[in-house]
């Protein structure tokens, strides 16, 4: 089973809160603690898990980002990964959810896989298009939000969650995968695990070197205005339980909900 | 140029979802609209969707839209595209059906899409608001590229559109058809669906969120919210602290690693306001706090916080509701 993993780097959502340049129009990276984003620590963990269960396997991560994104998967490889390939280029700056679609998909449709693994959504853009789009780009299914996942017979049995409950689909291979944020409880590295990353070797590609040029890389949007996010007013403090109760029912009727 | 606008129509149980109900109608102010409805329950919905004010309406009644997830859709939508004028925009809700539908699409036709819209106009050109980096910062940008334009648009964020009128006489027609898709049947299949949750609105479309947090004190004390969540056709949500400690379904989790809201409404109860909740709540048009701790970081975020044993007010906020409601 060859099953490759999409990592991004990301401001750590747990300790900030996102800044943007107001001349450059992008998100502050610099003096900004960077971490894998947690949903793919997560859907690393699912990776990790099948590919114990599952003879010969080698997973592979894929990510796309400055140079310092070397450390997320550093620490994937830590964690277990075999191998990890960074596209990172300064064309690269500021992509969107195409651009970054179709720069994972020209790097991974040069390595074999059966199975691509992604989050259902990056925790700073959040756009939640990007593993639909590379899907859609390589030619294979993709089911999302999955919460299980076994392989048996090369057919694939998932669990994904909808919006009132779940459903149990089968697959075959190749198909994309994108991970449930609740799904597993990512392992921490071990001192051997660190150890062993520190001999595996981090491929880093330009975007010439998988065939791409900065022409092919535009934008579909082009950001002409940052609006600051409105300043909360002072909260009104209630120390009255029912003034309190009032309160809410009069809210909830200005609302229309009652 | 196509100056139409397309919504790829989201329904369950027979009825429009309110987001692609909130789009036909702001989409019905800027131009000609045609719904596009897809799968086995898709012509229970057609009525409705002629009061809302769909200028034309496309039908595919296949039953297995419903049974191969987002592929057919996207191939059912490509195929009418390319075998016409591609419209100028086409919408989507930011729901995730509809997120696995419109990428796998945008990349068939090589247009790209925008998620996290929250507002369209057209001046020098077709401008977008945009969330774009979780609910820190609002982007206005100029779309580029080629037609159709997809976006996706946030829930709620059409809801206030004063265009609220049915104007079911606008109607151009109908159109059905058999099967607009091939499909190998290898493809990924769903075998079986099961619901879990009562019915309601879901926590990520419901008007009002009422979330429990630790402050709750205990599993047991989550019924009350379960029971004003019913008399308010509102959701019930919780903390990640809540999930851990076993006392709610991780379906339920708003945050970072769970559901990110937007009601009109939300009622955080015994809730502390860490860093990760409060991501997900951001997006909500008022937020009402019950904390024993006047210090607790949610107050500030608050709209309006009140100081108090959660469990305490929720028992009197009931007595209240069924005193006005007669129940």
């Amino acid at each position: 089973m060859r099953i490759v993993v999409c990592v991004k780097q990301v401001p750590d959502p747990s300790k900030v809160d996102l800044k943007v340049d107001k001349h450059t129009l992008r998100v502050v990276r610099e003096g900004v603690p960077n971490v894998m984003d947690p949903g793919d620590e997560v859907t690393l963990e699912g990776a990790l898990r099948l590919a114990e269960a599952t003879p010969d396997s080698q997973v592979t991560l894929v990510s796309m980002g400055p140079q310092s994104a070397v450390e997320p998967l550093r620490m994937g490889l830590a964690m277990g990964a075999d191998a990890a390939v960074l596209v990172s280029d300064e064309a690269l700056e500021g992509a969107d959810a195409f651009v970054t679609a179709r720069v994972l998909a020209s790097v991974i449709s040069t390595m074999p896989y059966d199975l691509i693994m992604t989050s259902t959504e990056s925790s700073d853009a959040s756009s939640g298009l990007v593993p639909g789009m590379l899907a859609g780009l390589l030619g294979v299914p993709h089911i999302s939000l999955v919460r299980k996942l076994s392989m048996d017979n090369n057919s694939l049995g998932i669990e994904r969650l909808t919006a009132d409950g779940y459903q149990e689909v089968v697959s075959s291979t190749p198909a994309l995968l994108t991970i449930s944020s609740g799904a597993y409880t990512p392992r921490y590295p071990t001192l051997r695990g660190i150890m062993q990353a520190k001999n595996k070797q981090i491929k880093i590609l330009s975007i010439s070197e998988i065939g791409l040029s900065s022409d092919d890389l535009e934008n579909i949007e082009e950001v002409i205005e940052i609006v600051e996010p409105q300043v909360k007013a002072e909260p009104q403090i209630i120390t009255d339980i029912n003034e309190g109760v009032e309160r809410i029912l009069t809210i909830l009727t200005q609302r229309g909900l009652l | 140029m196509s100056n139409d606008i397309w919504i790829y129509g989201e329904h369950s149980n027979g009825r429009l979802a309110e987001n692609t109900r909130d789009i036909l109608s702001k989409a019905s102010s800027m131009g000609r609209t045609s719904l596009i409805l897809l799968g086995r329950e898709a012509d229970r919905v057609v009525d409705e969707a002629c009061e809302a004010g769909a200028s034309e309406i496309i039908v595919d009644a296949d039953p297995r839209y419903d049974e191969y997830l987002a592929e057919p859709h996207a191939r059912t939508l490509y195929r009418l595209i390319d075998q016409g004028t591609p419209p100028r925009i086409l919408l989507f809700t930011f729901d995730p059906p509809s997120r696995d539908i419109a990428s796998r699409l945008a990349s068939k036709l090589g247009t790209g899409a925008l998620s996290n819209v929250l507002d369209v106009s057209e001046e020098d050109g077709l401008t977008v608001a945009a969330v774009q980096w979780g609910w820190s910062y609002t982007a206005k940008c100029r779309l580029k590229g080629k037609n159709p334009h997809i976006l996706l648009i946030r829930q709620g964020a059409f809801s206030d559109h004063s265009l609220k009128m049915a104007n079911a006489n606008n109607v151009g027609g109908i159109t059905r058809y058999i099967s607009m898709f091939e499909l190998d049947e290898t493809y990924p299949r769903v075998i079986r669906s099961t619901v879990e949750r009562k019915p309601g609105p879901t926590l990520t479309n419901a008007r009002l969120v009422i979330a429990g947090g630790r402050g709750m004190g205990s599993a047991d004390n989550f019924r009350l919210i379960e029971e004003l969540v019913a008399m308010l056709d509102g959701a019930i949500g919780t903390t990640r602290a809540a999930v851990d400690a076993g006392w709610r379904p991780y379906t339920e989790q708003i945050g970072q690693t769970g559901a990110s809201i937007r009601p009109d409404v939300y009622i955080a109860c015994g809730i502390s306001g860490a860093v990760h909740h409060m991501k997900g709540v951001r997006g909500s048009k008022s937020i009402i706090a019950i904390n024993k701790d006047p210090d607790a970081p949610i107050m500030r975020m608050a709209d309006v916080g009140i100081v108090g044993d959660a469990v305490e007010l929720l028992r009197l906020l009931r007595e209240r509701l069924q005193e006005r409601l007669g129940r």
